[in-house]
């Protein structure tokens, strides 16, 4: 059994490295787009019903953790926080020790050695020690897991793990990061699981009292209002908190996409005193009280607490280009045309039983602007859409291109195609400063 | 408490809330598809189906909290929906070979040795043993689940992923393999 299991493992592993492909969440847009809308049901109960929740979530979240400063000296940095065993992190001070241990049916020992909580995550280091004789065999501490945190007004999700085991491979020992958990919690519970060999799971709750005066307090916790124009609109950049954890900043996108996500997150650097801080990620988030989305962007602990300027650099993002000429479709070839500063190939106009299949090719970052595409025919502008999805177009020298089918019913020959624009990732390289509240 | 709000909102119509629920699980739900489908073009089309199906049924969905269940159970039958109009009666059945030539194509990271192995393996299951167990030990979903989206008693699909785990037991040679 040990084996077949040890085999899908690995299977899994292999499919969990197949990630969806970039387009898919423009093509499910589009998909949604074509069906209609439907009419909104208004529900009085409902609606107070959220309200009701919202300003509870107000005051709650408006509660600050009491107590425990950070006191002065070297701040851990994230790969620290997660190398380091629960002992080593307490010994500089941070976070609080719990020592709860349950064991499974088979003797497996989980043990909740302590937890930093604070304004941006909740960090929890445990140690899985199996029963004596046992050691590990590779990747087997994928069988255990939690998936949350809960307690009062907590139901906190992980959002990342990682650990290692030790020399022996009798244990092994991890840190688990989950959503903040709220400072009202008392007593806190870790749902561990493990993988029976039959399929079946065994969950043990492990819970523990949870100290809210041992959680620590942010650098930076403010909100800011500072806006960014872009091609398509404006990225907003609403709160920076600076925690002993990680940095986040959150804000949320103006554009003109019917409250979209933008075609390309971008790059967005963050600088503390000039130096850069390391960028750990963009997540986005759903949408904020005026329907607009949202975006989350993670960085490394702040380098000090000694803050004197604070810097968001807008790098790359979503950048939109207008084309104005039309482009010829007559002579198609794999040599590039130029429009603006970007390439586009026609590699072939062919004619089918209901008009034309049209080949074009273009750099994998440069999105071509699909709603009011048309291709001119005989006098006449026809719509073409695209047929296929798009694939790759391998030059051998390199480069890898993407190319899509579009297809235009039309009996008279194409002779120009007329794009409105397309998407591409821009250089902005905007510099904002953020101020500094000292409290 | 995000999903259910999200949920609530693509229940009254909101459309970008329904893609944000699927964005944001967005790989398990294209793993799932890809299982069946075997390639990216029909993994993608699968899921558009879903999408849309998704968007119209929204309103009967009762359990908000289940959405994930419930919306990948849809895009499991559209798979199925989809290889049966292509002749392909039985689901994994043919589609295997396909799944293990695309991981290894695709992805020169994939560790090839593994997949082959895998996919030699699973061929001596019959398609039914062979989705279940690929729906409960690769996408990790509870037996209930299986159950609701293969529309087979729970009861059978107990002994469909149990029988095929004993069958891999003999052809790997079980315990012998583990004290060898």
């Amino acid at each position: 059994m040990k084996a077949i299991e040890d085999k899908i493992q690995r299977h899994k592993q292999n499919l969990n490295q197949i990630q969806a492909p970039a387009e898919l969440e423009d093509r499910l847009r589009q998909a949604l787009h074509r069906i209609p809308e439907k009419k909104r049901k208004n529900n009085k109960p409902l609606m107070w019903s959220i309200s009701a929740a919202a300003a509870l979530l107000i005051i709650v979240s408006s509660y600050q953790y009491p107590a425990f400063a950070y006191i002065g000296g070297k701040l851990l940095n994230r790969m620290e926080l997660i190398s380091l065993s629960f002992s080593e992190v307490a010994e500089q001070g941070y976070g609080q020790t719990v020592n709860k241990s349950k064991s499974f049916k088979d003797g497996t020992v989980i043990t909740i050695n302590g937890v930093i909580a604070d304004d941006n995550a909740f960090l929890m280091y445990y140690t899985i020690k199996l029963p004596e004789g046992l050691t590990f065999k590779e990747d087997e501490f994928i069988r255990y897991g939690v998936t949350k945190v809960k307690g009062f007004l907590t139901n906190s999700k992980v959002t990342e793990g990682g650990g290692n085991y030790n020399k022996d491979k009798t244990q092994f020992q991890g840190v688990y990061k989950f959503e903040p958990v709220n400072p009202f919690s008392r007593t806190l519970t870790a749902n561990f699981s493990e993988r029976l060999d039959s399929g079946e799971q065994e969950i043990q709750p492990v819970s523990f009292k949870f100290e809210a005066n041992k959680a620590m307090k942010s650098i930076i916790n403010e909100k800011v209002s500072k806006a960014v124009p872009v091609d398509t609109g404006t990225v907003h950049y609403d709160s920076v908190i600076a925690s002993p954890t990680s940095t986040v900043i959150r804000g949320h996108y103006e554009l003109n996409n019917n409250g979209g996500h933008p075609m390309f997150a971008g790059k967005t650097k963050l600088f503390v005193n000039g130096t850069e801080v390391e960028y750990f990620g963009y997540r986005s988030g759903g949408v904020d009280g005026k329907n607009s989305p949202t975006f989350e962007l993670n960085y490394d602990v702040l380098p000090t607490d000694k803050i004197e300027s604070l810097e968001i650099v807008l790098d790359k993002f979503s950048g939109y280009e207008k084309i104005t000429e039309p482009i010829p479709l007559t002579s198609p070839s794999d040599q590039s045309i130029k429009i603006n500063n970007e390439k586009l190939w026609i590699r072939s106009v062919t004619q089918t039983g209901s008009g034309y299949d049209i080949v074009i090719a273009r750099k994998e970052f440069t999105i071509l602007d699909t709603t009011h595409m048309l291709v001119q025919a005989g006098g006449k502008k026809v719509p073409i859409a695209p047929v296929s999805a798009s694939r790759p177009w391998d030059l051998g020298n390199g480069n890898v291109l993407r190319e899509q089918t579009y297809s235009v019913q039309t009996q008279d020959k194409p002779e120009f195609l007329l794009l409105e624009g397309f998407h591409y990732i821009k250089e902005y390289n905007t510099r904002i400063s953020i101020p500094i509240v000292h409290k | 408490m995000r999903v259910s709000r999200l949920v609530r909102q693509a229940q009254n119509g909101n459309k970008e809330a329904l893609l944000q629920l699927i964005m944001a699980d967005q790989d398990a739900y294209y793993r799932l598809a890809y299982t069946y489908m075997g390639n990216e073009h029909d993994a993608m089309d699968a899921m558009e189906d879903m999408i849309v199906t998704l968007y119209e049924k929204i309103d009967q969905l009762q359990k908000r909290e289940a959405f994930y269940s419930w919306s990948k159970t849809i895009l499991v039958n559209r798979c199925r929906a989809m290889l049966r109009k292509n002749g392909k009666f039985t689901p994994l059945e043919d589609e295997q070979d396909a799944v293990a030539y695309e991981l290894m194509a695709e992805n020169p990271y994939l560790g090839t040795e593994a997949e082959m192995d895998m996919k030699t393996l699973l061929s001596h299951l019959n398609a039914h043993q062979r989705e279940a167990i690929e729906l409960r030990y690769v996408h990790d979903f509870p037996y209930q689940t299986i159950a609701d989206m293969t529309g087979a008693p729970l009861g059978t699909i107990k002994s469909r992923i149990s029988q095929g785990i004993e069958k891999l037991k003999v052809i790997i040679g079980g315990d012998r393999y583990e004290s060898d």
